[in-house]
């Protein structure tokens, strides 16, 4: 009996403590449980605070500017074929055109022009047929309705990206134009069961897990699309039990806080798919573009399943690496979707018989370095760098990318055509090799089209057409004929004999670079034939004060003194600002500020920035028209004169500049529609040995054949206040009719126009005739 | 006196045929309405741009258009690029005056109907327009309102 109730006192205490144990482990798994739910709670917050601000860091992407097209532009099929491959346009191989493709035809270029969305214009794509003939656009027409167009709009292309120090590139997508065929291929590679578990797939895991164990080794992960969202997003790499943990922790967050479409939307955003240079390949819409020069709508069945068949192993299945791996890893993903249900036998066939055929390779460059790096500087007077790179601004700017194009080619090729002429310009040192500079621009607008500061910038960012300071030789006389004209006419004579100047105490004597006939020259003639002597004449008999007060008003910033030898541009200029000044002589006297950044939108589209064209008067119409025509008579039969055999038959002005001891070339030459400025020359001012017009300007005549949309073959508009007389050249006044044997049609102010008629020939009496032989058999010194 | 009228008949008809044989084509537009507007270009600048200063002008009359919807910086936008295209865009810097105008800077203003004089001086009807226009600058200048 005693031992009865023992054995029942034992099982008492026995159960007792068993139900204190369960106890216990309930209280336990009960506060495992909510403290799972709190930290679970936490980080939903912590989820909730992370994707609903920014998610990702999208570098800004700076752009050129639009091409406007029109009947009678100039046009180069090769050069215009290439731009619509930058700007993603593909080839079509039937006969059938669809958005972003072109099509070559003898007559004319077919394209179905992509939608525009730029801060001035919005429209959708539509087809077009632009007819080229001689070089010109004959006629652009609407390819649906047959109707004539008079101006189309190219959008612009991406020249740069501002990266962040993650240097990924990312083009968001929605899921909205996600094709089936890419979510149901990214399911079948990654996570078939994902619209049916919360998060993790323990069918997954023990899956991975058996297979791991066969095998001995990780062959598989039994990672769900969400999981891989939480360790991109908020973990790191590394494989430990507390990060596993905490990946299902997060998981499960992101479910109970997100539809499962966002959660798609958002891991399409995210995967990395690859390297495209230094920069990765982050989302499948980049991917899409990258890989298959595609929009994701566009992706095709089989290019959709190489996408995601990279997903896990993006440089091992990538189509530019192993082509075998890559198909097998294809057909693999297509097999799962056949399997599945999600595409037909047929669709499958056609698929796994397609060969993988990635667009050609593309690293990413930046393009127009300088105009670049000068871009950034003024962005970031609004922005700082860590807000470029993450906020995806878009940038617009002015930059032609033909016209830049041309410019590099031209200046590489122009600085070896140097230096094969001429042995002693050859450098071993790549820093120390022969440089030269480019600005293109719109004198009307002071848009800058394109800036080259160097020979190449991967071994030299310093930035010589905004950097360096340079004489401009020759090419300053323009600016002392302009101070000039309001007290002497451009038949006025200006002296060519030897003149000593004393300039604080020391003599100087000016010298021609070759041989100027002729004791005098005329102030067109001065110019035309670039004497200096007469030149420096003209200056100190202007009043050197009068030449610096008109030289400020062009905005240089360096300063200037008053010596003769301002005359000669021996006071350091800008290129840019040399530019920018010569195109009032271009544009009626009205300046322009060099303009490079246009707009800046945020990814909203909403204008953060919009510039406008500023200009400035600096002189009046009249006189830069008298310059312009003067520098027109350079080109025609003066220092310049060499463009017509270049090839250039259209109208010009333009100045040819060496400096001393030939350290500096130049030549600025402008029609109404554009002003290109070359240098050429040593950052340590040793001599090239040759001049402007040997040496610059057939790099200009280089540059400008290559840009045939900016030749209009226009000629400058004489303003009213400018009035034309027949001039004596022996006295420069008005030419007497019948008796002066040499004349010319002069330009002058109506203000400031010759009204006495020739002295010289006035008089037909005999000793005159006598006297007029006498000269012209022993010239003017008699 | 015979022989003087038949010379002075021939002229007039030598004249006619050289002035019509200088007209260029009239471009016109199929679907748009830039029919008059092609045909008063090509009248006032016959020759090979004319195509160029018919795209200059419709991106002008956008311009124009923009000015009057009330989007000005639009309007500057569309029209800086009409003078890209033709600088001798008269009504270009017409409409650019007149959006200063608008936008209350008074100088930019100035300097484009500078321009607008220059380029519209052939033409009676725009040279008045550009005319009054400086009358209208001048004023808003005394009154002060220029930014």
């Amino acid at each position: 009996m005693g031992s009865v109730k023992k054995k029942t006192k034992n099982k008492g205490t026995l159960s007792r403590f068993f139900r204190f144990v369960l106890w216990i482990c309930f209280a336990g798994i009960l506060v495992a449980v909510l403290c799972g739910c709190v930290y679970t709670l936490y980080l939903t917050k912590l989820v909730e605070d992370r994707f609903s601000g920014r998610r990702w860091s999208v570098p800004s992407t700076v752009y050129s500017d639009s091409t406007v097209l029109y009947a009678g532009r100039g046009i180069d099929r090769g050069s215009f074929i290439e731009k619509l491959r930058r700007l993603g346009y593909r080839k079509s191989e039937d006969k059938r055109l669809v958005r972003g493709q072109w099509r070559n035809r003898s007559r004319s270029i077919d394209v179905f022009l992509h939608d525009l969305e730029v801060p001035w214009k919005k429209r959708k794509g539509f087809p077009v047929k632009i007819r080229i003939r001689d070089g010109k656009i004959a006629g652009i027409a609407h390819m649906k309705t047959g109707d004539a167009l008079v101006v189309i709009e190219l959008e612009p292309e991406e020249i740069m990206q501002f990266f962040g120090k993650e240097r990924e590139r990312r083009d968001l997508i929605s899921i909205k134009n996600v094709p089936e065929h890419l979510v149901q291929a990214v399911l079948a590679a990654e996570d078939a069961r994902f619209f049916s578990h919360l998060g993790f797939d323990p069918a997954g895991l023990a899956r991975a897990f058996y297979t791991n164990l066969k095998h001995g080794e990780i062959r598989q992960g039994g990672s769900t699309l969400t999981q891989q969202l939480a360790k991109n997003y908020f973990l790191t790499p590394e494989r430990t039990m507390r990060r596993k943990i905490n990946e299902l922790f997060i998981s499960i967050a992101i479910e109970m806080k997100y539809e499962k479409k966002e959660i798609l939307e958002i891991y399409l955003n995210e995967i990395y798919l690859g390297r495209k240079g230094a920069v990765s390949v982050n989302g499948i819409g980049e991917a899409a573009d990258f890989y298959f020069d595609k929009k994701v709508e566009e992706l095709t069945p089989a290019e959709s399943a190489v996408l995601a068949g990279m997903i896990k192993g993006p440089n091992i299945y990538t189509p530019y690496g192993d082509g075998i791996k890559c198909r097998k890893r294809r057909d693999l993903v297509l097999g799962i979707m056949l399997k599945k249900g999600w595409i037909s036998k047929k669709e499958h066939k056609r698929a796994v018989n397609s060969p993988v055929r990635p667009t050609p390779y593309r690293s990413y460059r930046k393009k127009a370095p300088y105009f670049m790096d000068y871009v950034a500087s003024q962005l970031n007077e609004f922005y700082p760098s860590a807000v470029l790179s993450s906020m995806g601004y878009s940038i617009y700017t002015t930059v032609d990318t033909d016209v830049q194009a041309a410019a590099e080619k031209a200046l590489r090729k122009g600085l070896e055509r140097l230096e094969k002429q001429n042995s002693a310009l050859k450098r071993r040192n790549p820093e120390k090799r022969l440089q030269g500079a480019v600005v293109v621009m719109q004198p009307r607008t002071g848009n800058i089209l394109a800036m080259v500061g160097g020979r190449d910038y991967s071994v030299s960012q310093f930035n010589r057409a905004l950097q360096a300071k340079r004489q401009p030789g020759s090419c300053f006389k323009p600016f002392v004929a302009a101070a000039a004209l309001e007290t002497f006419k451009p038949s006025d004579f200006f002296s060519n004999r030897k003149k000593t100047y004393k300039i604080n105490g020391e003599e100087w004597t000016p010298k021609n670079f070759g041989r100027i006939s002729g004791d005098k020259l005329s102030m067109r003639d001065l110019l035309k034939m670039s004497c200096n002597i007469a030149a420096v004449d003209l200056a100190s008999r202007t009043g050197l004060s009068k030449v610096v007060s008109l030289a400020e008003k062009f905005r240089f910033t360096t300063p200037f003194r008053e010596y003769p030898s301002i005359a000669l541009g021996a006071f350091e200029v800008v290129p840019l600002e040399l530019a920018a000044a010569y195109c009032a002589f271009a544009a009626d006297g009205i300046q322009p500020y060099p303009l490079s950044l246009k707009n800046v939108v945020d990814e909203k589209g909403h204008s953060l920035v919009r510039k406008h064209v500023d200009i400035d008067s600096v002189i009046s119409p009249e006189k830069a028209f008298l310059i312009t025509s003067m520098l027109e008579s350079v080109v025609n039969t003066g220092t310049a004169r060499s463009l017509s055999k270049m090839g250039i038959t259209f109208p010009v002005a333009g100045k040819t500049g060496t400096t001393n001891n030939y350290r500096d070339a130049w030549f600025i030459g402008y029609t109404p529609d554009f002003l290109a400025l070359v240098w050429v020359g040593f950052d340590d001012g040793n001599s090239i040995f040759v001049t402007g017009g040997s040496s610059a300007l057939p790099i200009w005549a280089d540059l400008v054949k290559s840009m045939p949309g900016y030749i209009s073959g226009n000629g400058f508009t004489i303003p009213p206040g400018v009035v034309k007389r027949r001039i004596c050249k022996q006295s420069g006044e008005l030419a007497s009719r019948r008796r002066c044997p040499e004349t010319y049609d002069e330009y002058f102010l109506e203000t400031n126009r010759p009204l006495s008629e020739c002295r010289v020939h006035r008089s037909s009496g005999f000793f005159r005739r006598l006297f007029n032989k006498g000269r012209s058999v022993f010239g003017n010194d008699i | 006196m015979g022989m003087i009228y038949k010379t002075g008949v021939m002229c007039l008809i030598m004249a006619i045929c050289f002035f019509s044989g200088c007209a260029a084509k009239i471009v016109t537009p199929r679907g748009s309405d830039d029919t008059l507007l092609a045909r008063e270009i090509v009248k006032e600048e016959s020759g090979r741009n004319s195509s160029r200063i018919i795209a200059s002008y419709s991106l002008t009359k956008e311009g124009g258009r923009l000015i009057e919807k009330g989007d000005i910086d639009g309007a500057i936008s569309i029209l800086e690029r009409a003078i890209g295209i033709n600088s001798k865009d008269g009504k270009g810097y017409f409409y650019l005056a007149e959006a200063w105008i608008k936008k209350g800077n008074l100088n930019l203003a100035a300097q484009y109907n500078k321009l607008a004089c220059i380029y519209l001086r052939n033409d009676r009807r725009w040279k008045g327009f550009a005319e009054e226009q400086v009358r209208r600058i001048s004023l808003a200048a005394g009154k002060g309102t220029q930014n």
